[in-house]
């Protein structure tokens, strides 16, 4: 039988910060390519590059208000997977996500099409950082996952 | 026809001379329907985790079952607009379905309708019934709040639903109608299909409802205009399939009387389809459709 996946303090700060990193640059990749359909194509620099300067603390206090103490009830329920790391984030950041990108871009919600297609990149999004983040905070040498 | 739906235009909980004012008022919180709801969501957020193949089969059925018979044909078509007629049983079958949707109770739903519906027709009205405010607040109000209005229109409900026993049974325990079939998925399927069973579906319908209802009043295709309202529907066509042919509300606005929504090629009508079939076993009838209906003076094509 093989041991289950562990973690120290350590672990949870790194996975902390590059969950924080990578949902940065997630985060301005998303303002580049929404940019290049909405706007001039010559802004979408500009707007990536305010979302990778501005990101990074709505992350940290994410994750440190929401995701650490979800992600400890999920290790005492011994959920420690990468891919309850992926649904977790995709549960948590797209509601956060959503709130900020049609509070700055109220028209998509009138167009279910756009508006699906958003939540959507959101929970991408958020998976892929959950997913980072439980794959960095757990040790699994010696585990099966 | 029952003596109440006699217009088939009619907004029938509300006269004509009933006054009110439909601009001055403000939204409240609504803390039961908005407990109830964010009790919805925090389920539907642990749903994922719970997820099987089974329990979405589940969600789906039970949201189908809920919104088609329930909500669009017994909530919608029959109780408040009284575009057919139906024995007793099923009568209070469908209501029971359409409480199961977990919006509110027969009661309620008439009284928030109409007022929706009276207001859409007042030269002006509350943003609150327009669904002209933002989306977020446009979302809150709908799913956690209410419309005060400083001088509401005189509300009569129809004394044949508001006396009915068994509705108003419906009306005080509509959050409770969920407890035996919470129960019973429970006891089915555990955890995986309660919560897409019973929360995921309260979730999704009662959202999805919001969202189809504010496009409804903002965007989308026109067929008519009622000159006289204030607020005038638009078609949302890809939600016709989930919304059972509800979705098609421009034409709905055109003839709220009619059993028949979907009224051209084209246009996707489960709740009539299934209206027809009730006819043809005989457990409807008195179908009224745009063809049965006198004219409509104020309707101009769009």
């Amino acid at each position: 039988m093989s041991a289950r996946p562990r973690t120290n303090g350590g672990q949870v700060v790194a996975a902390l910060i590059v969950g924080t990193s990578v949902g940065t640059v997630l985060v301005a990749g998303w303002l580049f390519v929404a940019a290049l359909f909405a706007g001039p194509p010559e802004f979408a620099p500009v707007v990536a590059l305010g979302g990778f300067m501005y990101a990074p603390l709505p992350w940290i206090v994410g994750l440190l208000l929401v995701g650490l103490p979800v992600g400890a009830i999920l290790h005492l329920c011994g959920a420690r997977s990468r891919w309850t790391g992926a649904a977790t984030g995709a549960v948590l950041s797209t509601p956060a996500l959503s709130i900020c990108t049609l509070t700055l871009a109220p028209t998509i919600a009138d167009d279910a099409f756009r508006l699906a297609a958003v939540l959507a990149s959101h929970a991408l999004v958020g998976a892929v950082v959950g997913w980072v983040v439980a794959h960095i905070a757990y040790d699994r040498k010696g585990t099966s996952e | 026809m029952s003596a109440h739906h006699d217009d088939p235009y009619a907004v029938h909980s509300i006269a004509p001379d009933a006054g009110g004012d439909a601009v001055a008022g403000r939204v409240v919180w609504a803390p039961a329907a908005s407990l109830w709801q964010g009790a919805m969501l925090a389920g539907t957020l642990a749903a994922p985790f719970f997820f099987s193949w089974s329990a979405l089969a589940v969600f789906i059925a039970l949201t189908g079952a809920t919104l088609l018979v329930g909500h669009s044909v017994g909530f919608h078509r029959r109780l408040i607009h009284g575009s057919f007629e139906s024995p007793r049983w099923l009568d209070y079958l469908m209501m029971w379905l359409g409480t199961l949707v977990g919006m509110s109770g027969p009661l309620a739903m008439i009284a928030a309708h109409d007022l929706r519906d009276w207001g859409q027709r007042q030269a002006a009205c509350h943003p609150y019934l327009s669904n002209r405010a933002g989306f977020w607040t446009d979302y809150v109000w709908n799913l956690h709040g209410r419309l005060e209005l400083d001088r509401p229109p005189r509300q009569i409900l129809p004394p044949r639903v508001a006396d009915d026993r068994f509705y108003r049974f419906l009306e005080r325990t509509w959050m409770l109608q969920q407890a035996p079939v919470a129960l019973a998925l429970f006891a089915l399927g555990g955890w995986s299909w309660l919560l897409w069973g019973v929360a995921a579906r309260v979730c999704v319908s009662v959202t999805g409802h919001w969202y189809v209802g504010r496009l409804a009043h903002r965007t989308g295709p026109q067929s008519w205009l009622v000159e006289t309202s204030g607020v005038q529907a638009h078609d949302v066509p890809w939600a016709a399939i989930p919304t059972m042919g509800e979705a098609w509300h421009n034409n709905h606005h055109a003839w709220p009387g009619s059993a028949r929504i979907g009224l051209y090629p084209g246009q996707a009508d489960f709740g009539f389809a299934l209206i027809r079939l009730l006819e043809r076993l005989g457990l409807a009838w008195n179908v009224r459709t745009p063809e049965t209906l006198p004219e409509r003076p104020e309707l101009a094509r769009a």
